[in-house]
């Protein structure tokens, strides 16, 4: 029996399409709060100066 | 004349300032803001439009059947892994030679980005691995190389922060970026000058592709995809470090004043 195979499963999960798209959007997602937490704070500094 | 040799008149306006003015990291933060939601669009656009037409219209494989579609993730992350690291070394060319502060920010937010899609050239290659060659990894001189690739990046991402000094860690970092790109040459030719089990070139840009149209447009279409979202990564991780740094200038600042 192997440990796995990919005819078992559907594309998205057998090929990498699911790994890299959940690897995309965390990503993207990660950079977008580190942004947007950047801008609020800088905004929020230089308004109370 | 300057008769004066050890205070040379400036380089020509033209010649100096075409690379000063936009290595100004407040000057880039202005150009790229308004730029960031188109090219956040634009790479989400390509990029589902590649990943959509690859996964439920390109045909299958007459060989690999449907596991061949896991080529429409994997090459275009490894094209963007080496693009990223030549963009990385092309950027601590410019910190040793210049001293720009904005190619040193450049060359800590790539690595972090770059290092991601090399991880996912890895593992989506490894995915296919074992159902076609039936094992996840072998040590074959592109996959090995891939694998240098992407320990490269982890050590720059270690070394830029490993040291009290920032400067002291750019500039490691930036000789063991410069280093690291022999790689490149290595990881293009290495299925030609190697026995390699992993496939040859696919894809030649003067002409001679061995691959259909209709494999070969979603193919495209999601490489420009993820060369978008790796530039728009970049670009919003480095607008992100400017505007910390700025935010942690004006609390010195103002800690000072009171």
């Amino acid at each position: 029996m192997t440990f796995f195979n990919a005819s078992q499963f559907a594309p998205f999960i057998n090929g990498s399409y699911g790994i890299s798209v959940l690897f995309l959007i965390a990503v993207s997602f990660l950079t977008l709060t580190r942004y947007r937490t950047a801008t609020k704070r800088l905004a929020q500094t230089e308004s109370a100066k | 004349m300057n008769e004066n040799v050890l205070a040379p008149t400036a380089l020509p306006a033209g010649r100096s300032s075409w690379l000063h003015r936009y290595a100004n990291p407040g000057r880039f933060l202005r150009l790229a803001r308004p730029c960031l939601p188109w090219l956040a669009g634009f790479s989400l656009v390509l990029t589902v439009t590649g990943l959509v037409w690859g996964y439920y219209f390109a045909p299958a494989d007459w060989e690999q059947g449907d596991a061949a579609r896991i080529m429409y993730v994997h090459v275009p992350a490894a094209w963007v892994a080496m693009a990223g690291y030549a963009a990385l070394a092309v950027a601590s060319f410019f910190s040793l030679i210049w001293r720009h502060p904005l190619a040193d920010v450049a060359a800590e937010e790539i690595g972090p980005v770059g290092a991601g899609f090399t991880f996912v050239c890895l593992v989506s290659g490894a995915l296919w691995g074992k159902p076609m060659w039936g094992a996840y990894w072998v040590w074959d001189a592109r996959l090995t190389s891939v694998l240098v690739l992407f320990f490269l990046y982890l050590g720059h991402i270690a070394l830029i922060r490993a040291f009290d000094n920032p400067q002291h860690g750019h500039r490691a970092a930036a000789i063991l970026a410069l280093v690291g790109a022999v790689n490149l040459p290595i990881i293009v030719f290495s299925v030609q000058w190697w026995n390699t089990l992993h496939q040859g070139n696919t894809i030649s840009i003067s002409g001679g592709s061995k691959i259909y149209v209709t494999m070969l447009y979603p193919l495209l279409i999601a490489s420009l995809g993820f060369y978008l979202t790796f530039i728009t990564l970049v670009v919003a991780r480095m607008s992100a470090s400017i505007m910390e740094k700025k935010t942690r200038n004006l609390l010195l600042a103002a800690a000072e004043r009171s």
